[in-house]
């Protein structure tokens, strides 16, 4: 069942599309996951979850939740009538009103009695483990702490939807990874349906059960993480989730098995390489594509062994290489001029210019179009 | 900051969460009350502020016998020399007392609020105290002191071949200057304490020294304050008639106002006198708005969700010093010095005949009581400075509430909020007598035409100051109202107002002690046995009754120093937290 | 709001008593019902029904509050409600509640005397010839019978701080006002905002022929102050230990043992006229008369005489202290020229630009 359905959503602030916005959008949301909206600065992530919100009203295109029509380009369900919360990136805590206050608002706007807004608040505030700070006021609270009051002053509505919007990202980096986690858990247990707004895509694939990808107001993938990460849709995707290093080409063979062999660009050796073709892309012969690489795919291989006929070989030449601890970070130039971060964990030193063969399965590595749709 | 919110305008009907019944049922839903509110606000402004207004525009152009349009006194206005070379004299002397004020008042206001400096509370209280004051008490004051031939120092200047009347130049910008500071001051300070130490500890951090971060980082951020507090002032300078009066005419300076109240005599000549005005409120237009664009392009939202903590900056003995030195002279030469001498005076028997103990007695208090204006219009002014005030506070918050919307008509509503105040007050009189004394609406000749005109007059203090405090409250703060299930009412009651109750109460008193002051509209206003005390003290000073208008100086000062103190008890308590 | 506006007149009320005016009853009387003279007595009932009357007045306030309680003790059950203000002032009120279309005041009470012949021109002021009549200074009264003097007659003249001047040094006449000797030490009322200052000004331009004694004056950096009050305050402080000042004015100086001289000008005093009329559409007709009967009788002039005024009536002596009419040489302003608006106007604009005001 999905909790909030786009469908054909545009979102225009001015004619002219480079000025911000969505276009043409739709997508369902599961109910009761946790769903991430991922995608660059002003890839309009932003604009949905407050079209989802109700502070902004669609120009084209219908908004569901729960299969209730909230927005049209005509009408538009009040914020406050859409049974939904909010924790703000900057957390937007009343900072005239105490700890209690602050999470007690929205129950009282709700017409709870008195009592039972104390048990509500004090079981939230344990939930975030703030018990002890009821009487303060914004002001006197850390930036992690605040983060957690504005996540209790919603959950403690129980509200079908929560929206946060890059709730994490003036946390410092430890305390993130912990909250992170939280979130998650608290997701699990209340069984709210969550929508998160992050421009992480890492953060987005360890708390997410599903992903919406975007990029220029336009909605690229919206799937299960796994499936956006080892299935994108294109190389924007890819580019995007995972860092994948795609490679241009054209595509000049399927064969049965779904391997498919591109030519690629910027290669005077018409050098060809295999990837797998996802059934039913729709992808056809001689259209541009792109060769999914992604680091952990790549090994490099000594020049001297025999090809192993079910692995793709591609050469390139050392720019730089770091030692991180656990391995050598090496970043390549293949030959082909695109770039490619390989991981070796085999303790050989590699030099900035020398030639180095790489290799990778050819069932791993997905051909995709440069754009879909 | 996008605040697209169309969607929440008080006509539009709610949709219903059914699809099938989409667009057939409609509600009309919680906005209703702030649509209410809107259109009092709005009529409100049209009785207060637009038809007086039209009627002295009216009055302007058509002959006054004959109800003719006529064109011939404007044009004889604007191409008189006279009226030129008034307009200059005007703009400089505003400009130039105001510019003065700025430079004193930043430092001021900056020491005075983020730093450690000794007796910062007591400066500021105390720069308070010279803003409620009624502004004339100065002037007489200063004639005292630097009064040609017999004032008190400029005998002992001239000696030194230094020229120091106060009918002078510098006397009349000097007065001016006194006038505008504490507005500005007391822009800054509220504008400083509202800011995010953050936003300083950054300057700092990244290694600028202290008065360095101040220039770079702090200025810039209160830059919206310190414009809007001297564009306050400025036009407050344009305007000031009863400085300019007893200081401008002997000094033989025309200005626009004095001008302008030189056609109240016989032959009392209306339309020359609304051309006049004319002027003033172009100036002031022009001002406005480019200020206006100024501030909006600059006006950072400052406080967010994120609480603040006060952050002292301890200053090295040097600059303690040399700030204390400054806040100390200014307020012993605008406040001190000129109130101890206008004490003294009053309890001399005779004026004319020295600081002489033999000279010492309270026959000016007896006189003074024995005149029985003092409790009538002390009470007059209260009672209408308070009703005026409330007024005014109420349309400013809903006026400020609405232009958050960011919709043309509110902003209109804004500029047209401005329009009085530059008015010289006796042309607006004209203006609400015009508009008032016929039926369907008689209220000339009651109270509550006085009402309208503080209202009128003094609406763009009130507005500025809830303006100032709503322009601090990020967009955030409000969506997450709505995202918590709260109304828009709950909005406005239980997070906007509270929050930027601090400036409405600013609003409220600074509104009450501009209206407590009010001349100039008051003079024509009043009605029978109405005096209120600033009146009373104008025709004490056209009587020659010196000793009575020296105590009765003295006993508003005292007044205003006891509403102060009661004031802070009242406020400063529980508004300082 | 509509609640705070309520709330807002009903505190007003509370707190200001009585609103301006007050005219709860319009009378349908017409003017020429209305009698152009008539004794006190036959007026009494008409004018107790009436219950009320609207003075405007830029007498001083102490006397127009005195006036105002003499009246109503002499009248009880009539109701005196006062606007006090400067002269200007006064006249500025009155004209912008004609351009309204509603004048309040009953009775109106000008120091810029002159002016009320504009008015009863315009057809504003009602003919009434007060009880007495007879009895007045025939300068003091309209011989058309719509206006008589306030109820006394103030003089202007020259006054000197005695601490600062000596007798014999001091000035003693117009003329020399324009000794280089008092440069920069004479103050006057400017007749843009003093009224009764344009009166003196039309005494010089009509004494000296001309505006070669305001050119004069101007060279000799006369100050010129907003007020009379301002003027007197200047001669006591010393800011300017020679004025031009309303005698009666200086002559409560003197009493108060204050140091100040007046000046008998070889030339001569310019008597000024302040003036009373009705408005022809008064709400209050008979109160109104009535109340300008009470001017001309002997217990108001003689209060006008306790306050150093010279009475109106040729019957009462002023103070004792006060030089007699009989010894003091009077010049009289030409009131057919103070009656003129662009004559007012003209000599105004002269003397600002001889006094370099403008």
């Amino acid at each position: 069942m999905s909790a909030v359905r786009f469908e054909g959503v545009s979102k225009k602030y001015s004619s002219d599309s480079s000025s911000g916005g969505v276009f043409d959008i739709s997508f369902d949301i599961p109910a009761g996951q946790f769903t991430s909206l991922v995608g660059a600065s002003g890839s309009g992530k932003t604009t949905i979850l407050r079209l989802m919100a109700g502070f902004l009203q669609p120009t084209e295109g219908k908004i569901y939740m729960d299969n209730q029509i909230v927005s049209d380009n005509t009408h538009s369900l009040p914020t406050n009538r859409r049974d939904l919360a909010m924790v703000f990136q900057s957390y937007a805590l009343w900072p005239h009103m105490t700890v209690f206050e602050n999470v007690a608002f929205g129950l009282r706007a709700r017409k709870v009695h008195k009592p039972e807004i104390k048990k509500l608040v004090d079981e939230v505030l344990q939930l975030v483990n703030m018990e002890k700070y009821v009487e303060r006021r914004p002001g006197e609270l850390s930036g992690g702490q605040q983060q957690r009051i504005a996540l209790a002053r919603s959950l403690v509505l129980k509200p079908r939807l929560l929206l946060l919007d890059e709730p994490l990202s003036n946390l410092d980096a430890e305390l993130r990874i912990q909250m992170r986690e939280q979130l998650k858990e608290l997701q699990l247990t209340t069984g709210i349906t969550f929508v998160y707004v992050t421009h992480d895509q890492e953060e987005a694939l360890a708390m997410s059960d599903y992903l919406l990808v975007l990029e220029k107001g336009k909605l690229l993938q919206s799937d299960h993480p796994e499936v956006v990460y080892f299935r994108p849709v294109d190389a924007r995707v890819a580019r995007f989730i995972g860092r994948a290093f795609p490679l241009n080409g054209t595509l000049v063979n399927v064969s049965k098995g779904g391997l498919g062999k591109i030519e690629l660009e910027n290669s005077n050796k018409n050098l060809q390489l295999l990837g797998s073709v996802p059934a039913h892309t729709g992808i056809s012969l001689g259209s541009s594509v792109c060769l999914v690489l992604r680091s952990e795919m790549v090994r490099i291989v000594d020049s001297n062994t025999v090809d192993n006929t079910s692995e793709c070989r591609i050469s390139g030449v050392i720019l730089s290489s770091s030692f991180i601890g656990r391995e050598n970070q090496i970043e390549v130039k293949l030959e082909t001029g695109d770039l490619l971060t390989v991981y070796d964990n085999s303790r050989r030193r590699f030099k900035a210019g020398e030639s180095l063969l790489l290799a990778f399965d050819p069932e791993a590595a997905v051909i995709v179009p440069e754009r879909a749709g | 900051m996008k605040n697209d919110r169309v969607e929440f305008e008080p006509m539009k009907t709610i949709l219903h969460p059914k699809p099938d019944q989409q667009g057939k049922q409609k509600t009309r839903g919680i906005s209703l009350v702030p649509n209410f509110l809107w259109i009092f606000t709005l009529v409100g402004l049209a009785a207060i502020v637009v038809y007086p207004t039209l009627r002295i525009l009216w009055l302007s152009i058509t002959d006054i016998n004959t109800g003719v349009v006529d064109f011939s006194i404007f044009r004889s206005t604007l191409s008189s020399n006279l009226t030129w070379r008034a307009t200059l004299n005007t703009v400089v002397m505003a400009a130039v007392s105001t510019f003065i004020a700025v430079m004193v008042a930043v430092p001021m206001a900056w020491s005075c609020t983020r730093t450690n400096m000794p007796l910062r509370g007591l400066i500021r209280a105390l720069v308070f105290l010279t803003f409620m004051k009624p502004p004339i008490l100065l002037a007489f004051a200063y004639i005292i002191i630097f009064g040609p031939n017999a004032g008190l120092l400029t005998d002992l200047l001239n000696s030194f071949g230094i020229s120091s009347s106060i009918y002078s130049w510098w006397g009349l910008i000097f007065l001016t200057f006194c006038g505008a500071y504490p507005i500005i001051f007391l822009t800054i300070a509220a504008a400083l304490e509202n800011l995010d130490p953050d936003l300083e500890n950054a300057g700092l951090a990244h290694g600028a020294g202290q008065l360095l971060t101040a220039w770079r980082v702090t200025l810039p951020m209160v830059l919206p304050a310190i414009l809007s507090g001297w564009m306050l002032s400025f036009v407050i300078g344009l305007n000031n008639f009863g400085i300019q009066a007893l200081i401008a005419i002997p000094a033989r300076i025309p200005v626009l106002t004095t001008l302008i109240y030189s056609h109240f005599s016989y032959p009392v000549q209306f339309t020359a006198a609304a051309n006049l005005s004319l002027i003033l409120i172009a100036i002031s237009l022009i001002i406005t708005t480019i200020v206006s664009v100024i501030v909006a392009k600059k006006t950072f939202p400052t406080i967010f969700g994120k609480g603040m903590k006060p952050a002292m900056i301890d200053m090295g003995a040097l600059s303690r010093g040399m700030f204390l030195a400054l806040n100390v002279v200014v307020i012993s030469v605008t406040l001190v010095v000129p109130m101890m001498i206008i004490i003294a005076t009053s309890f001399l028997k005779t004026y004319g005949n020295g600081f002489v103990i033999s000279n010492l007695s309270i026959d000016s208090y007896k006189k003074l009581f024995h005149l029985g204006d003092v409790v009538p219009s002390l009470t007059n002014s209260f009672g209408l400075g308070m009703v005026s005030a409330v007024l005014m506070v109420a349309i400013a918050l809903s006026l400020t509430y609405f232009t958050r919307r960011k919709k043309w008509w509110s902003k209109m509503a804004r500029v047209v909020a401005e329009i009085p105040f530059v008015i010289p007050g006796i042309v607006l009189a004209v203006g609400l007598i015009a508009a008032y004394s016929k039926p369907p609406l008689i209220l000339y000749g009651t109270s509550v035409i006085l009402v309208l005109a503080y209202v009128g007059k003094f609406l763009p203090v009130a507005l500025r100051f809830t303006n100032n405090a709503a322009g601090q409250v990020g967009a955030e703060l409000e969506e997450s109202v709505y995202a918590h299930g709260g109304s828009q009412m709950d909005w406005f009651r239980r997070v906007f107002c509270p929050l930027i109750r601090r400036g409405v109460v600013a609003a409220g008193i600074l509104s009450f002690i501009f209206a407590f002051n009010e001349l100039s509209s008051s003079i024509l206003l009043i009605g029978t046995g109405t005096q209120v005390a600033s009146t009373v003290l104008l025709h004490y000073s056209e009587e020659g009754l010196i000793s009575e208008m020296n105590a009765f100086c003295t006993i508003l000062f005292i007044v205003t120093a006891i509403s102060y103190a009661f004031v802070y008890r009242m406020v400063g308590r529980s508004f300082l937290k | 709001m509509v609640l705070i506006l309520l709330f807002s007149t009903a505190l007003l009320s509370a707190c200001t008593g009585n609103p301006a005016g007050g005219s709860e009853k319009q009378h349908t009387t017409t003017s020429s019902d209305l009698p152009v003279t008539a004794t006190s007595d036959s007026l009494i009932d008409k004018a107790k029904q009436e219950g009320t009357v609207v003075v405007y007045t830029s007498k001083p306030r102490p006397i127009s509050i005195k006036l105002a309680e003499m009246f109503e003790a002499k009248y009880p059950g009539i109701k005196v409600e006062i606007f006090q203000a400067g002269g200007s002032q006064v006249l500025s009120k009155v004209e912008a509640e004609l351009n309204a279309g509603a004048l309040k005041a009953d009775v109106v009470d000008y120091t810029d005397g002159p002016a009320i012949i504009d008015q009863v021109n315009r057809g504003i002021i009602a003919k009434y010839i007060p009880e007495n009549a007879d009895k007045i200074n025939e300068h003091l009264r309209d011989p058309n019978g719509y206006w008589v003097s306030s109820g006394g007659l103030v003089t202007a003249t020259i006054a000197y701080n005695s601490n600062i001047i000596s007798e014999k040094e001091a000035p003693k006449s117009w003329k020399d006002l324009t000794d280089p000797k008092w440069k920069g030490k004479i103050s006057m009322a400017s007749p843009d905002y003093a009224g009764t200052s344009i009166a003196t000004i039309q005494g010089w331009v009509q004494e000296f022929g001309g505006e070669a004694y305001l050119k004069a004056l101007g060279e000799n950096n006369v100050r010129v102050l907003k007020s009379f009050g301002d003027t007197e305050n200047s001669i006591l402080s010393g800011e300017a230990p020679i004025g031009v000042v309303l005698s009666f004015r200086a002559y409560a100086d003197l009493v108060d043992k204050k140091p100040i001289k007046i000046v008998e000008p070889s030339e001569g005093q310019f008597g000024m006229l302040t003036t009373v009329g009705i408005n022809a559409k008064a709400a209050h007709p008979y109160a109104a008369r009535l109340f300008e009967n009470f001017i001309f009788s002997m217990e108001y002039q003689n209060f006008m005489v306790e306050n150093h005024y010279y009475p109106a009536r040729n019957d009462v002596q002023p103070a004792n202290h006060i030089r007699p009419l009989s010894e003091i040489k009077l010049i009289w302003p030409d009131t057919e020229k103070l009656a003129d608006p662009s004559h007012v106007a003209n000599i105004k604009k002269a003397f600002n630009t001889h006094l370099k005001v403008h």
